[in-house]
Protein backbone atom coordinates (compact mmCIF):
# COMPACT_ATOMS: atom_id res chain seq x y z
CA UNK A 1 0.00 0.00 0.00
CA UNK A 2 2.64 2.56 1.29
CA UNK A 3 4.82 0.94 -1.51
CA UNK A 4 1.76 2.23 -4.44
CA UNK A 5 2.32 6.26 -2.28
CA UNK A 6 5.58 6.43 -2.80
CA UNK A 7 5.66 5.15 -6.40
CA UNK A 8 3.17 7.39 -6.90
CA UNK A 9 4.45 10.68 -5.66
CA UNK A 10 7.80 9.40 -7.28
CA UNK A 11 6.09 9.59 -10.82
CA UNK A 12 4.14 12.74 -10.09
CA UNK A 13 7.76 14.03 -9.21
CA UNK A 14 9.21 13.07 -12.44
CA UNK A 15 6.34 13.93 -14.65
CA UNK A 16 6.41 17.33 -12.84
CA UNK A 17 10.19 17.68 -13.46
CA UNK A 18 10.86 17.89 -10.12
CA UNK A 19 14.07 16.48 -8.21
CA UNK A 20 12.94 13.72 -5.68
CA UNK A 21 14.47 10.27 -4.86
CA UNK A 22 13.09 7.10 -4.25
CA UNK A 23 13.93 4.36 -1.92
CA UNK A 24 13.50 0.86 -2.16
CA UNK A 25 14.27 -2.16 -0.31
CA UNK A 26 15.94 -4.91 -2.32
CA UNK A 27 14.86 -8.12 -1.04
CA UNK A 28 16.75 -10.83 -1.13
CA UNK A 29 16.12 -14.46 0.57
CA UNK A 30 16.82 -13.37 3.78
CA UNK A 31 14.31 -10.55 3.93
CA UNK A 32 12.35 -12.06 1.21
CA UNK A 33 8.82 -12.90 2.52
CA UNK A 34 9.47 -11.02 5.70
CA UNK A 35 9.30 -7.39 4.14
CA UNK A 36 6.86 -6.53 1.82
CA UNK A 37 8.67 -4.62 -1.03
CA UNK A 38 8.78 -1.21 0.80
CA UNK A 39 9.32 2.21 -0.66
CA UNK A 40 9.87 5.77 0.58
CA UNK A 41 9.78 8.53 -1.51
CA UNK A 42 11.94 12.04 -0.52
CA UNK A 43 11.32 14.91 -2.27
CA UNK A 44 13.76 17.74 -2.78
CA UNK A 45 11.82 20.04 -0.32
CA UNK A 46 12.50 17.50 1.80
CA UNK A 47 8.83 15.91 2.48
CA UNK A 48 8.43 11.81 2.39
CA UNK A 49 5.63 9.83 0.81
CA UNK A 50 6.00 5.80 2.42
CA UNK A 51 7.77 4.18 4.58
CA UNK A 52 11.14 1.56 4.52
CA UNK A 53 9.33 0.22 7.58
CA UNK A 54 12.11 0.91 10.39
CA UNK A 55 13.14 4.33 11.53
CA UNK A 56 16.26 3.79 12.43
CA UNK A 57 16.96 2.67 8.45
CA UNK A 58 14.71 5.56 7.26
CA UNK A 59 16.74 8.13 9.35
CA UNK A 60 20.07 7.14 7.35
CA UNK A 61 18.39 6.84 3.96
CA UNK A 62 16.52 10.16 4.02
CA UNK A 63 20.44 11.42 4.87
CA UNK A 64 21.81 9.96 1.83
CA UNK A 65 18.83 11.01 -0.22
CA UNK A 66 18.95 14.68 0.96
CA UNK A 67 22.44 14.82 0.30
CA UNK A 68 22.25 13.45 -3.19
CA UNK A 69 19.33 15.66 -3.61
CA UNK A 70 21.83 18.69 -3.10
CA UNK A 71 24.45 17.51 -5.65
CA UNK A 72 24.68 19.00 -8.95
CA UNK A 73 25.11 15.65 -10.65
CA UNK A 74 23.68 12.97 -8.50
CA UNK A 75 23.94 9.13 -9.21
CA UNK A 76 21.32 6.54 -8.71
CA UNK A 77 22.89 4.40 -5.91
CA UNK A 78 22.67 0.59 -4.36
CA UNK A 79 23.81 0.78 -0.82
CA UNK A 80 23.98 -1.59 2.42
CA UNK A 81 22.56 -0.13 5.79
CA UNK A 82 22.73 -2.13 9.13
CA UNK A 83 19.70 -2.25 11.25
CA UNK A 84 19.89 -2.04 14.75
CA UNK A 85 20.19 -5.51 15.22
CA UNK A 86 23.06 -5.50 13.36
CA UNK A 87 21.06 -7.56 10.14
CA UNK A 88 22.02 -5.63 6.65
CA UNK A 89 19.89 -4.43 4.14
CA UNK A 90 20.58 -3.34 0.82
CA UNK A 91 18.73 -0.07 -0.50
CA UNK A 92 18.42 1.30 -3.92
CA UNK A 93 18.21 5.14 -4.02
CA UNK A 94 17.24 6.04 -7.49
CA UNK A 95 17.25 9.68 -7.95
CA UNK A 96 15.68 11.82 -10.53
CA UNK A 97 16.53 15.58 -11.38
CA UNK A 98 15.19 17.54 -14.09
CA UNK A 99 16.08 17.18 -17.91
CA UNK A 100 19.02 20.12 -18.77
CA UNK A 101 17.74 22.73 -20.68
CA UNK A 102 19.29 24.16 -23.69
CA UNK A 103 18.83 27.80 -24.61
CA UNK A 104 20.46 28.56 -28.18
CA UNK A 105 19.98 32.37 -29.72
CA UNK A 106 20.26 32.27 -33.23
CA UNK A 107 18.47 30.23 -35.81
CA UNK A 108 20.61 30.08 -38.91
CA UNK A 109 21.22 27.25 -41.08
CA UNK A 110 24.22 25.74 -38.53
CA UNK A 111 21.82 25.73 -35.58
CA UNK A 112 19.55 23.19 -37.30
CA UNK A 113 22.41 20.11 -36.41
CA UNK A 114 22.93 21.58 -32.47
CA UNK A 115 19.30 22.18 -32.16
CA UNK A 116 18.44 18.53 -33.20
CA UNK A 117 21.11 16.80 -31.75
CA UNK A 118 20.97 18.27 -28.72
CA UNK A 119 17.42 18.10 -28.28
CA UNK A 120 17.96 13.51 -28.80
CA UNK A 121 20.32 13.50 -26.68
CA UNK A 122 17.58 14.62 -23.65
CA UNK A 123 17.76 18.32 -23.30
CA UNK A 124 14.85 20.42 -23.54
CA UNK A 125 15.95 22.84 -26.18
CA UNK A 126 14.51 26.33 -26.56
CA UNK A 127 15.64 28.41 -29.55
CA UNK A 128 15.32 32.24 -30.30
CA UNK A 129 15.61 34.51 -33.17
CA UNK A 130 14.08 38.01 -33.70
CA UNK A 131 13.29 36.08 -37.90
CA UNK A 132 10.01 34.76 -38.14
CA UNK A 133 10.94 33.33 -41.21
CA UNK A 134 14.23 31.42 -40.06
CA UNK A 135 12.72 30.33 -36.75
CA UNK A 136 10.06 27.63 -38.43
CA UNK A 137 8.53 24.55 -36.79
CA UNK A 138 9.92 23.08 -40.38
CA UNK A 139 13.68 23.41 -39.58
CA UNK A 140 13.15 23.00 -35.72
CA UNK A 141 10.37 20.13 -35.29
CA UNK A 142 9.87 19.36 -31.57
CA UNK A 143 11.86 22.43 -30.52
CA UNK A 144 10.70 25.24 -28.46
CA UNK A 145 10.73 28.46 -30.56
CA UNK A 146 10.76 31.60 -29.13
CA UNK A 147 10.35 34.98 -31.63
CA UNK A 148 12.40 37.73 -29.70
CA UNK A 149 14.40 40.51 -30.01
CA UNK A 150 16.86 41.76 -27.22
CA UNK A 151 13.92 44.15 -25.53
CA UNK A 152 11.53 41.05 -25.31
CA UNK A 153 13.85 38.66 -23.59
CA UNK A 154 13.10 39.68 -20.29
CA UNK A 155 9.75 38.88 -20.75
CA UNK A 156 9.75 36.00 -23.12
CA UNK A 157 12.73 34.13 -22.14
CA UNK A 158 14.07 32.26 -18.61
CA UNK A 159 17.37 31.59 -18.20
CA UNK A 160 17.45 29.57 -14.69
CA UNK A 161 21.02 27.47 -12.97
CA UNK A 162 19.91 24.55 -15.14
CA UNK A 163 20.18 26.27 -18.42
CA UNK A 164 23.03 25.40 -20.92
CA UNK A 165 23.37 28.90 -23.56
CA UNK A 166 24.61 28.69 -26.71
CA UNK A 167 25.06 31.80 -28.76
CA UNK A 168 25.46 31.81 -32.24
CA UNK A 169 23.72 34.86 -34.28
CA UNK A 170 26.37 35.36 -37.07
CA UNK A 171 25.61 38.66 -36.12
CA UNK A 172 28.04 41.09 -33.65
CA UNK A 173 25.41 43.19 -32.59
CA UNK A 174 22.73 40.24 -31.80
CA UNK A 175 25.40 38.21 -30.11
CA UNK A 176 26.41 41.21 -28.11
CA UNK A 177 22.85 41.19 -26.80
CA UNK A 178 22.54 38.15 -26.41
CA UNK A 179 25.83 37.62 -24.19
CA UNK A 180 24.75 40.31 -22.50
CA UNK A 181 21.33 39.04 -21.48
CA UNK A 182 22.54 35.04 -20.71
CA UNK A 183 25.54 36.99 -18.39
CA UNK A 184 23.16 38.08 -16.32
CA UNK A 185 21.55 34.32 -15.49
CA UNK A 186 22.63 31.78 -13.43
CA UNK A 187 23.42 29.72 -16.49
CA UNK A 188 26.16 27.54 -15.77
CA UNK A 189 27.27 27.30 -19.58
CA UNK A 190 27.36 30.49 -22.31
CA UNK A 191 28.97 29.07 -25.34
CA UNK A 192 29.99 31.90 -27.83
CA UNK A 193 30.70 30.62 -31.46
CA UNK A 194 33.09 32.12 -33.59
CA UNK A 195 37.24 33.04 -33.07
CA UNK A 196 38.62 34.47 -29.52
CA UNK A 197 39.13 37.97 -31.22
CA UNK A 198 35.05 38.40 -31.86
CA UNK A 199 34.61 36.99 -28.42
CA UNK A 200 36.82 39.96 -27.06
CA UNK A 201 35.52 42.46 -29.05
CA UNK A 202 31.78 41.49 -27.77
CA UNK A 203 33.33 41.89 -24.46
CA UNK A 204 34.58 45.14 -24.82
CA UNK A 205 31.42 46.72 -26.45
CA UNK A 206 29.83 45.51 -23.44
CA UNK A 207 31.71 46.75 -21.49
CA UNK A 208 31.97 50.26 -23.17
CA UNK A 209 28.21 50.11 -23.00
CA UNK A 210 28.75 50.66 -18.79
CA UNK A 211 28.08 46.88 -17.99
CA UNK A 212 30.58 45.15 -15.70
CA UNK A 213 31.90 41.49 -16.94
CA UNK A 214 32.84 40.10 -13.54
CA UNK A 215 35.75 36.75 -12.89
CA UNK A 216 32.72 34.71 -12.56
CA UNK A 217 30.33 35.50 -15.49
CA UNK A 218 34.11 34.71 -17.28
CA UNK A 219 34.06 31.56 -16.19
CA UNK A 220 30.75 30.59 -17.51
CA UNK A 221 32.08 31.72 -20.74
CA UNK A 222 32.70 29.37 -23.34
CA UNK A 223 34.91 30.42 -26.36
CA UNK A 224 35.75 29.33 -28.71
CA UNK A 225 33.05 27.04 -28.13
CA UNK A 226 33.19 22.89 -28.22
CA UNK A 227 35.19 20.27 -27.20
CA UNK A 228 38.81 19.81 -29.71
CA UNK A 229 37.58 17.63 -32.54
CA UNK A 230 38.51 19.56 -35.85
CA UNK A 231 34.96 20.27 -36.48
CA UNK A 232 34.49 21.90 -39.65
CA UNK A 233 30.76 21.17 -41.16
CA UNK A 234 27.99 22.33 -39.32
CA UNK A 235 27.20 18.88 -38.15
CA UNK A 236 30.48 18.58 -36.91
CA UNK A 237 30.76 21.69 -35.08
CA UNK A 238 27.00 20.64 -33.53
CA UNK A 239 28.61 17.39 -32.54
CA UNK A 240 31.50 19.08 -31.00
CA UNK A 241 29.19 21.60 -28.94
CA UNK A 242 26.75 19.06 -27.57
CA UNK A 243 29.75 17.34 -26.60
CA UNK A 244 31.40 20.21 -24.65
CA UNK A 245 27.85 20.61 -23.25
CA UNK A 246 27.27 16.95 -22.18
CA UNK A 247 30.93 17.13 -20.45
CA UNK A 248 30.40 20.01 -18.16
CA UNK A 249 26.85 18.79 -17.57
CA UNK A 250 28.30 15.29 -16.14
CA UNK A 251 31.83 17.17 -14.78
CA UNK A 252 33.87 15.85 -17.32
CA UNK A 253 36.58 17.22 -18.95
CA UNK A 254 36.40 15.70 -22.12
CA UNK A 255 39.45 14.20 -24.10
CA UNK A 256 40.02 10.17 -24.98
CA UNK A 257 39.02 7.34 -23.19
CA UNK A 258 41.27 5.48 -24.66
CA UNK A 259 43.56 3.40 -22.47
CA UNK A 260 41.34 4.79 -19.14
CA UNK A 261 41.19 2.33 -16.97
CA UNK A 262 37.54 3.76 -16.05
CA UNK A 263 34.83 4.59 -18.32
CA UNK A 264 33.19 6.45 -15.45
CA UNK A 265 34.31 8.69 -12.63
CA UNK A 266 31.61 7.54 -10.16
CA UNK A 267 32.43 3.85 -11.32
CA UNK A 268 36.07 4.26 -10.14
CA UNK A 269 34.88 5.68 -6.88
CA UNK A 270 32.42 3.28 -5.97
CA UNK A 271 34.94 0.14 -7.15
CA UNK A 272 36.92 2.05 -4.55
CA UNK A 273 35.19 2.01 -2.03
CA UNK A 274 33.65 -1.80 -2.26
CA UNK B 1 16.81 10.83 -18.83
CA UNK B 2 15.21 11.09 -22.34
CA UNK B 3 14.56 7.07 -22.10
CA UNK B 4 13.47 6.98 -18.35
CA UNK B 5 10.88 9.82 -19.58
CA UNK B 6 9.33 7.47 -22.21
CA UNK B 7 9.56 4.64 -19.66
CA UNK B 8 7.41 6.76 -16.92
CA UNK B 9 5.13 7.37 -20.06
CA UNK B 10 4.60 4.21 -20.74
CA UNK B 11 3.73 3.06 -16.60
CA UNK B 12 1.29 5.88 -16.91
CA UNK B 13 -0.29 4.44 -19.80
CA UNK B 14 -0.24 0.87 -18.39
CA UNK B 15 -2.15 2.33 -15.49
CA UNK B 16 -4.36 3.78 -17.63
CA UNK B 17 -5.63 0.79 -19.75
CA UNK B 18 -5.00 -1.99 -16.76
CA UNK B 19 -2.27 -3.67 -18.28
CA UNK B 20 -0.45 -5.79 -15.86
CA UNK B 21 3.59 -4.62 -16.62
CA UNK B 22 6.55 -4.66 -14.53
CA UNK B 23 9.45 -2.47 -14.02
CA UNK B 24 13.12 -3.41 -14.08
CA UNK B 25 15.79 -1.16 -13.04
CA UNK B 26 19.56 -1.30 -12.96
CA UNK B 27 20.38 -1.01 -9.38
CA UNK B 28 23.81 -2.17 -9.01
CA UNK B 29 26.60 -2.02 -11.67
CA UNK B 30 30.47 -3.52 -10.96
CA UNK B 31 33.00 -3.02 -14.12
CA UNK B 32 31.95 -1.04 -17.41
CA UNK B 33 28.26 -1.71 -17.59
CA UNK B 34 26.48 0.28 -20.65
CA UNK B 35 23.93 1.30 -18.58
CA UNK B 36 24.32 2.67 -15.15
CA UNK B 37 22.30 2.32 -11.90
CA UNK B 38 18.46 4.04 -12.60
CA UNK B 39 18.60 2.62 -16.08
CA UNK B 40 14.99 1.45 -16.56
CA UNK B 41 12.92 -0.99 -18.69
CA UNK B 42 8.90 -1.76 -18.62
CA UNK B 43 7.77 -4.85 -19.11
CA UNK B 44 3.95 -5.18 -19.73
CA UNK B 45 1.79 -8.65 -19.96
CA UNK B 46 2.15 -8.55 -24.02
CA UNK B 47 5.55 -8.77 -23.22
CA UNK B 48 6.15 -5.09 -24.97
CA UNK B 49 9.14 -3.22 -23.39
CA UNK B 50 9.79 -0.17 -23.07
CA UNK B 51 13.74 1.32 -22.49
CA UNK B 52 17.02 -0.22 -21.99
CA UNK B 53 18.89 -1.92 -19.17
CA UNK B 54 21.88 -3.08 -21.25
CA UNK B 55 23.29 -3.10 -24.49
CA UNK B 56 21.10 -5.47 -25.62
CA UNK B 57 22.33 -8.37 -23.86
CA UNK B 58 19.99 -8.25 -21.07
CA UNK B 59 16.84 -7.64 -22.52
CA UNK B 60 15.35 -10.75 -23.54
CA UNK B 61 16.30 -12.74 -20.24
CA UNK B 62 14.98 -9.72 -17.90
CA UNK B 63 11.59 -9.57 -20.06
CA UNK B 64 11.56 -13.58 -19.08
CA UNK B 65 11.73 -12.91 -15.41
CA UNK B 66 9.02 -9.76 -15.41
CA UNK B 67 6.48 -11.97 -17.02
CA UNK B 68 7.27 -14.29 -13.65
CA UNK B 69 6.97 -11.32 -11.89
CA UNK B 70 3.98 -10.00 -12.82
CA UNK B 71 2.37 -13.16 -12.59
CA UNK B 72 3.36 -13.81 -8.90
CA UNK B 73 3.14 -10.33 -8.11
CA UNK B 74 6.44 -10.83 -6.20
CA UNK B 75 9.54 -8.94 -7.08
CA UNK B 76 12.56 -10.43 -7.85
CA UNK B 77 16.33 -9.21 -7.45
CA UNK B 78 18.54 -11.09 -10.65
CA UNK B 79 22.01 -10.67 -10.74
CA UNK B 80 23.81 -11.39 -13.89
CA UNK B 81 27.42 -11.50 -13.83
CA UNK B 82 28.56 -11.61 -17.60
CA UNK B 83 31.89 -13.39 -18.67
CA UNK B 84 33.80 -11.00 -20.13
CA UNK B 85 35.28 -13.24 -23.00
CA UNK B 86 31.96 -14.52 -24.31
CA UNK B 87 29.66 -11.18 -24.24
CA UNK B 88 32.98 -9.47 -26.21
CA UNK B 89 32.74 -12.53 -28.15
CA UNK B 90 29.42 -12.18 -29.12
CA UNK B 91 29.92 -8.62 -30.02
CA UNK B 92 27.31 -7.39 -27.34
CA UNK B 93 29.97 -5.48 -25.92
CA UNK B 94 28.19 -5.09 -21.95
CA UNK B 95 30.67 -6.59 -19.57
CA UNK B 96 30.58 -6.40 -15.90
CA UNK B 97 28.16 -7.50 -13.41
CA UNK B 98 25.05 -6.15 -12.96
CA UNK B 99 22.20 -6.35 -10.26
CA UNK B 100 18.62 -5.80 -11.91
CA UNK B 101 15.27 -5.15 -9.84
CA UNK B 102 12.55 -6.34 -11.21
CA UNK B 103 8.99 -5.08 -9.64
CA UNK B 104 5.31 -5.40 -10.66
CA UNK B 105 3.47 -2.21 -11.08
CA UNK B 106 -0.02 -1.90 -11.62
Amino acid sequence: MNKKAAFDAWLTTIEMEKSGAIATILKTDQTQGKRNSESLFISKDHSFVGSLGDAYLEEQVIQLAKQKLAEKNPSSETRIFQLLNKQEVAVFVDVFVPQPKILIFGAGHDAIPVANFIASSGFKTTIVDQRPLYITEERFPDIERIIARADDFKGKVIIDDNTYVIVMNHHLERDQEALTFALNSQAPYIGVLGPRSRRNRIINNIKASGSAVTESQMSRLYNPIGLDIGARTPEEIAISIAAEIIAIKNGYSGGFLKDSEFIHHASAVSEENG
Amino acid sequence: MLENTRVIEAIRAARKNDTKAALATVVRVHGSAYRREGAKMIIDEDEKRVGMISGGCLESDVAAVAKEVIASGIPVLKQYDMDEDLVWGLGLGCPGKVEIYIEPIS
